[in-house]
């Protein structure tokens, strides 16, 4: 971060709050510039989580890994496996989820049982066919256990990438969410469409 | 902002404390330090600032950043009273300063004549305390133009044939059209309704050197970090720290409000943010802590003149709980509708506001349009019922639709109920000890039937405009409330209600309670206008008795 210019940030942040509202609205796109720079600066969180793992074991992992694929598979677009969604809940399980390190611990072995009754000459959920794994997630889908990777797979696959998740954004391109911090309108189609008849009707009108 | 705010002395005695800083707390913190008094705010969540809101949908909805949690603050819920309630999630209120408001949506109706003379003009309705109100709409709608004035609300009079008489247009045009306004107004005129631009408390340009929204999207259930939204934080409650006659203390619970041995209020006990107990000494209290936390303090200061909990001698205290009704009907369109961007609401109609005595049931609402789900959220609950839950058409699903999908929602009456309550909890206790909230709630039938009428009418909507596919969530008998209404309803007679008509509580001459809890009926479906248009009014009152020296009278012979 450039020092000097975060103190002009600073500066422009503290002339906004005193402002007189015609001064504001003529010097309104770069304050607004300045203070969600500041802002996001602020709140310097390391971007995206390396690819390494802190809390589970590389067996561990491998199975968490495979599940979340089985959710978000990879197809002609990307994955759970491609939004690292393994490292958000090796992360997030140390940080912002470290209290549902019990439950996930039973959700794990909830998984392990069935492989076991399921397939029980097998030596772990990873090593399996996908069918297979299909198979066994399909015994416990409608489980807390079940319900418990869901719930992480998509907040990692779709969560915020400061939280390292949703590694290179995937997740919101492939559902068509743009996470700029503005926006302006048209919005989408319909609205788009309703201020294209609104501009014909006026111009109707004038003749 | 450079302004220094006023601090306190432990010991000092001020003239007002006030429990909560949410819609109705910040109004009176600042009217009142306005008119030269010292006011101390005692709020239970923290004071965040606009830089600490973030886009993170998952830190700020999942992790309760805004609101309160649950795991902390258990509430136990149950149908009836005969049933043992169990605990469960069952309220979601603001618990930062700012309360409610913080987080919102902003819709901003007012009420209409009909809600404050529902009863005279309805008769009485089986099973339901239907009451009119000591005031009527006339007498508030000073206050709701000032509402819109003084926070700044966006909106278009006059298109709405529904719409109550007003003495002031809206202060500035309404928030820009999005696809489900767009789609909506279409679909409603198709079926000869009035669809009208919402009325938002969001800057739809800037404003009382205040900014204009940006549409970032982040909205329902987020705190703006521009501002523009119309918070108490980004509105009165600046202005009442600028009278230096003002102290917004966070993180200070307040367990208990003590009186002395002629029934005044002497002041406040409450847990300070390392849990140590404090006491505020104040020459009066004004209660302000939401349809639930109010009831559950007057239960908590149980004392030998107050034996059933302060200002309670009618037993009504905690009574009358409405939710009001909430029915959603959902439809998937063609083209991206791309509801994540800007504020929420953009279109509502209130063709059914008053419905027609012949149908058989009480009540009334009215219906807009609206996608507020970000990405998580619409992934694990915004589908249709029957689709995948994982897998490659899951996939396909979300990666289809979560730009596509309107939500048709009914908001609707709740009638008072004497049953429908706030209690203490005889086991359960929050994280400091006290007794949780109890609620015991089970929706009058006409209620149902309301929630059902409307959401009849969202579908019909739907197909008019029209959705490629469309479902909608059963009408089901409530468990959980965010409107927290009618607890301490106003009223002129003592065994009838808690509060008189400017706001005092029946028993107590010093101690007031303005918030959702003084609603007498629970309007449709969007109170915080009119809980924000009552602090103004009870503002005025309350200046206006302590000039006359009336809030240091002797306490009522009980």
């Amino acid at each position: 971060m450039d020092t000097a210019d975060f103190s002009r940030r600073n500066f422009l942040l503290q002339s906004l709050a005193g402002a007189g509202s015609a001064w504001l609205a003529a010097a309104w796109p770069e304050l607004l510039a300045a203070k969600q720079h500041a802002q996001h600066t602020m709140r310097a969180v390391a971007v995206g989580v390396p690819a390494k793992l802190e809390f589970l074991t590389p067996a561990q992992a491998a199975g968490v890994e495979a599940i979340t694929a089985l959710i978000v598979p990879t197809t002609d677009t990307p994955g759970a496996r491609e939004a690292g969604v393994v490292y958000f809940i090796d992360h997030f399980l140390l940080t912002l989820g470290a209290d549902e390190q019990k439950p996930f611990a039973n959700a794990m072995a909830s998984v392990e049982g069935k492989r076991k009754e399921l397939f029980p000459a097998s030596a772990d959920f990873a090593s399996l066919a996908v069918a297979q794994q299909t198979e066994i997630l399909k015994a416990i889908e409608n489980t807390p256990a079940f319900n418990l990777f869901r719930s992480f797979t998509m907040i990692g696959f779709l969560g915020n990438p400061e939280d390292g998740a949703n590694r290179d954004m995937v997740g919101w391109k492939l559902v068509g969410f743009d996470n700029a911090p503005t926006h302006t309108p048209p919005f989408g189609y319909y609205d788009a469409e309703y201020a294209a008849e609104q501009a014909a009707a006026a111009k109707g009108g004038k003749k | 902002m450079n302004q220094v705010m006023r601090k306190f002395a432990a010991g000092d005695e001020v003239d007002f404390a006030i429990i909560g800083s949410g819609a109705a707390g910040g109004v009176l913190a600042k009217e009142l330090s306005m008119a030269g008094f010292s006011v101390v705010v005692l709020e239970q969540g923290p004071y965040l600032r606009e830089e600490d809101f973030q886009h993170n949908e998952f830190r700020t909805i999942f992790q309760h950043t805004l609101t309160n949690n649950p795991k902390r603050q258990p509430v136990t819920f149950r149908k009836t009273e005969q049933e043992k309630a169990k605990v469960q999630s069952t309220l979601l209120y603001g618990r930062v300063v700012g309360g409610g408001t913080v987080h919102f949506t902003a819709n901003y109706w007012r009420f209409h004549e009909i809600d404050f003379i529902e009863r005279s003009k309805r008769g009485a309705v089986a099973g339901a305390a239907l009451a009119d109100w000591p005031i009527t709409y006339a007498d508030l709608e000073p206050y709701y133009t000032k509402v819109e004035w003084e926070i700044g609300v966006s909106g278009q009079a006059g298109v709405s044939p529904f719409d109550p008489p007003r003495s002031k247009p809206y202060p500035m045009p309404p928030l820009p059209i999005k696809s489900t306004g767009a789609i909506f107004e279409r679909g409603a005129r198709k079926m000869g309704w009035h669809p009208f631009p919402a009325p938002i408390a969001i800057l739809s340009q800037n404003y009382r050197n205040r900014a204009g929204c940006v549409h970032c999207g982040y909205c329902e259930q987020y705190g703006c970090e521009m501002g523009a939204k119309s918070s108490t934080l980004a509105t009165v409650i600046p202005e009442a720290e600028r009278t230096g006659r003002c102290e917004i203390r966070a993180e200070s619970y307040v367990r208990e409000i003590r009186t002395d041995a002629a029934g005044r209020v002497t002041g406040v006990a409450y847990f300070d943010a390392r849990k140590a107990e404090n006491f505020q000494k104040a020459k009066a209290v004004i209660v302000c802590a939401n349809g639930v936390e109010t009831p559950r303090l007057l239960l908590m200061s149980k004392s030998s003149l107050f034996p059933q909990g302060l200002a309670n001698s009618s037993g009504l205290v905690g009574r009358h709980l409405m939710f009001n009704t909430y029915t959603l009907a959902y439809g998937q369109y063609e083209h991206p509708l791309n509801e994540y961007k800007s504020q929420t609401v953009t279109r509502v109609l209130q063709d059914f506001y008053e419905l027609d005595p012949n149908l058989g049931f009480c009540g009334g609402g009215g219906l807009d349009m609206r996608f507020d789900m970000h990405p998580i959220t619409y992934s694990l609950f915004g589908l249709p019922p029957g689709a995948p839950r994982w897998g490659a058409e899951y996939k396909s699903e979300i990666q289809r639709n979560y730009t596509r999908t309107g939500i048709v929602a009914c908001h609707g009456s709740s009638l008072p109920v004497a049953t429908n309550s706030v209690s203490l909890d005889p086991e359960i206790v929050d994280e400091w000890g006290l007794p949780a909230a109890r609620i015991t709630y089970k929706d009058h039938p006409d209620d149902l039937k309301t929630g059902q009428y409307l959401l009849a009418r969202a579908m019909e909507l739907l197909d008019a405009t029209p959705a490629l596919r469309k479902w909608s969530d059963p009408v089901r008998e409530q468990q959980f409330g965010v409107h927290l209404l009618g607890t301490c309803r106003m009223g002129n007679d003592p065994k009838t209600s808690v509060i008189n008509s400017d706001h005092r509580a029946h028993d107590v001459p010093n101690l007031i309670l303005c918030d959702g809890s003084s609603l007498v009926t629970g309007g449709r479906g969007q109170p915080t206008m009119t809980i924000q248009a009552l602090a103004y009014r009870a503002a005025d009152r309350i200046v206006a008795l302590a000039k006359r020296g009336e809030l240091s009278a002797p306490a009522r012979a009980s």
